[in-house]
């Protein structure tokens, strides 16, 4: 399986939407990309379109200590090596678009981000529980909130 | 004639099983083979531990505390029910003072206290 | 037709952990199903957050009781990353063998399980009697047959004495004549090929879209093994047969997991003979620098994917374990869609759940 060149798809993502995203060179060995919320779509769609790059793996969510007041998902593909998207949303308001109907298979990692974080995934039907019980009443379990959290 | 060689095979296979001992032990009667590594109850020696606490802190259950009155009065207590016997106590002690043995372990909730170090003496169980 | 809809589940005879579903039916047809996990749902990642990598190994170990080994050693090769530290090679070939021989455990159980929801109550037992080789196997190396504690930071727990070795290839030696039998059973046994060819058949393209990993994935035709195509050592330096088949229905499941049995044992040998002498650990230091990292595996399920976010403490700060059960299960409300009801735990059977993997 060829490696996706970084270079390549940075200007692919440039002429798709008119964006550079940023490379964030903090995850070893793996190419990441920091992208506006509202173009990952569009950079999912280069993904497979021009790179042939449909795998995800799994989609993480996290609160970062030196970005307080933000939410960040990554997307992790797989195309013989990582490639990883970066979105930042901001705590008080965490809404990204859904990408299932792109990808069928994001389903439970979009549903399981949805309720440890409070993430709102708009263009689907609302996001049944995936892990936690149905009478769970206690927020996001993940999801630091002012006062400090564990 | 091809499908009937192929399917000789579950035959001999059954054969084979109906002449052959049974692989369960009747335990307690039948005598009990134990690996060489069998993680067991932990044992403590006592000629080595100075209660320096490094297997309390990466016990990952919280199966180990110390009670440590001064440098030469600690009690090293073991909760057999919050073990997970992953001996991760005996890759973290420097001097080899803890460790698993053979013995298997009965259902019990009680500590067990390993170790009492007392002024001048030196006592521990097992 | 009237429509009726029957739960399975959570506590069920076909199912080995809770897993709750409603599966419509009409008549003998099956319409399709929902279904509802989280009945094993422990917290783990939030408990990694609150213990430290030492502690964690431990803990992640628990995650699964089929493929525990595989969880630790992702999580150990993500931490030595961070480290920079280099895990000696002999360390290295000793995972690759205790990972290998889980696969064959696993695949030999599930063969088992598959045989005694088809009817053929025999090789059930046959399966599961062949599989305690693998796990004397395991428990001989390692003190225990399920929990092996094998892997720490920095390498494994435990070195393979030279008798060690001896008992464990004559025991490979044994186990791959009595896997053959097996294997000609399930390729020929009529009445398995009859209950499974032509069951819940699934497209390449479907398991595209539905990012599908693991032995279900190379049943349809898709040709992805990270042993492959993204190794950690030692995998980059033996030749892993990656088998597929074309069919994408429940026989080409089976025979997959069969073949891939064989496979694991061919490589366990390889692996003995080419094991290196050296130390088997190396000293890891307790507080590991900021950084990110992503390590993936194969394990007997699929692809199992580790990030691991550190903040230069001795705990980490954000560990996301994504196991390959949860990408498989998203395929399963639409392969319920074309079956009888008589079919339903062949599907079930041939996703190869691991709920607890799931849940965690």
């Amino acid at each position: 399986m060829n490696q996706i060149d970084t270079d390549a798809l940075l200007e692919k993502i440039k002429a798709e939407t008119g964006c550079q995203p940023e490379v964030y060179q903090d995850i070893t060995d793996e190419d990441a990309l920091c992208i506006p919320v509202e173009n990952l779509e569009a950079v999912i769609g280069v993904l497979r379109k021009d790179f042939g790059c449909y795998h995800l793996s799994g989609i993480t969510a996290q609160q970062r200590e030196s970005q307080p007041g933000k939410i960040e998902l990554i997307y992790h593909f797989w195309h013989g090596k990582g490639v990883s998207l970066l979105l930042r949303l901001p705590a008080d308001d965490p809404k990204v678009a859904s990408i299932i109907a792109l990808l069928p298979g994001a389903d439970f990692y979009e549903r399981e981000a949805a309720e440890m974080y409070g993430i709102t995934f708009t263009g689907r039907e609302e996001t049944p529980r995936l892990l936690l019980p149905d009478e769970w009443d206690q927020g996001p379990p993940f999801l630091k909130r002012e006062a400090s959290d564990g | 004639m091809k499908a009937m060689r192929k399917r000789h095979s579950l035959l001999d296979a059954i054969i084979d099983a109906v002449f052959s001992r049974p692989d369960t032990v009747a335990y307690p009667f039948g005598e009990l083979q134990l690996p060489e590594g069998y993680r067991g109850a932990i044992v403590i020696n006592p000629e080595n531990c100075t209660g320096c606490g490094l297997c309390v802190r990466d016990c990952p259950t919280g199966a180990l505390k110390l009670e440590k009155k001064s440098r030469d009065e600690f009690k090293l207590i073991h909760y057999p029910a919050r073990c997970a016997y992953c001996s991760q106590c005996e890759s973290s002690c420097v001097r080899g003072a803890i460790g698993h043995s053979n013995a298997l372990v009965g259902a019990t909730d009680r500590p067990r206290e390993l170790i009492v170090v007392l002024k001048d003496k030196k006592e521990g169980e097992d | 037709m009237d429509k009726i809809s029957i739960p399975i589940g959570p506590h069920h005879p076909l199912l080995k952990e809770p897993l709750s579903m409603r599966i419509d039916i009409a008549g003998e047809r099956v319409l399709g199903g929902t279904l509802r996990m989280g009945y094993v749902h422990r917290g783990i990642e939030k408990m990694t957050a609150q213990r430290t990598y030492v502690q964690d190994v431990h803990l992640i170990e628990r995650i699964c009781g089929i493929c525990s080994h595989v969880h630790t050693t992702t999580f150990c090769l993500g931490v030595e990353k961070l480290l920079g530290i280099d895990v000696p090679p002999r360390a290295q070939y000793i995972r690759a063998l205790m990972c290998e021989l889980e696969r064959v455990h696993s695949h030999l159980l599930w063969l088992g399980i598959l045989s005694k929801h088809v009817g053929l109550e025999t090789v059930f037992m046959h399966t599961w009697h062949d599989r305690e080789l693998a796990l004397d196997i395991m428990e001989g190396i390692s003190g225990g047959r399920v929990s092996h504690a094998a892997n720490q930071i920095g390498g494994v727990r435990f070195d393979l004495s030279p008798e060690q070795e001896v008992m464990v290839k004559e025991n490979i030696g044994k186990l791959k004549a009595q896997v053959s039998g097996v294997l000609g059973v399930i390729e020929n046994e009529p009445a398995l090929r009859a209950r499974t060819q032509g069951v819940a058949p699934v497209s390449a393209d479907l398991i595209r879209d539905y990012c599908v990993v693991g032995p279900v994935a190379r049943a349809s035709g898709v040709d992805v093994d990270l042993r492959r195509d993204d190794p950690w050592p030692p995998y980059d330096q033996l030749d892993v047969n990656v088998i597929t088949r074309p069919e994408g229905d429940a026989w080409a499941r089976t025979l997959i997991r069969a073949l891939e049995t064989r496979e694991s044992l061919r490589l366990c040998e390889v692996l003995l003979r080419q094991m290196p002498e050296g130390p088997v650990t190396v000293r890891a230091p307790r507080k590991v620098p900021e950084g990110e990292v992503v390590t993936r595996s194969e394990a007997p399920r699929g692809e199992v994917l580790y990030y691991l976010r550190s903040d230069g403490s001795d705990k980490p700060a954000r560990l996301k374990v994504r196991t390959p059960t949860l990408a498989v299960l998203s395929l399963l409300p639409e392969q319920l869609s074309k079956i009888h009801v008589a079919d339903i735990p062949v599907v079930l059977a041939g996703i190869d759940l691991c709920i607890a993997c799931a849940d965690r």
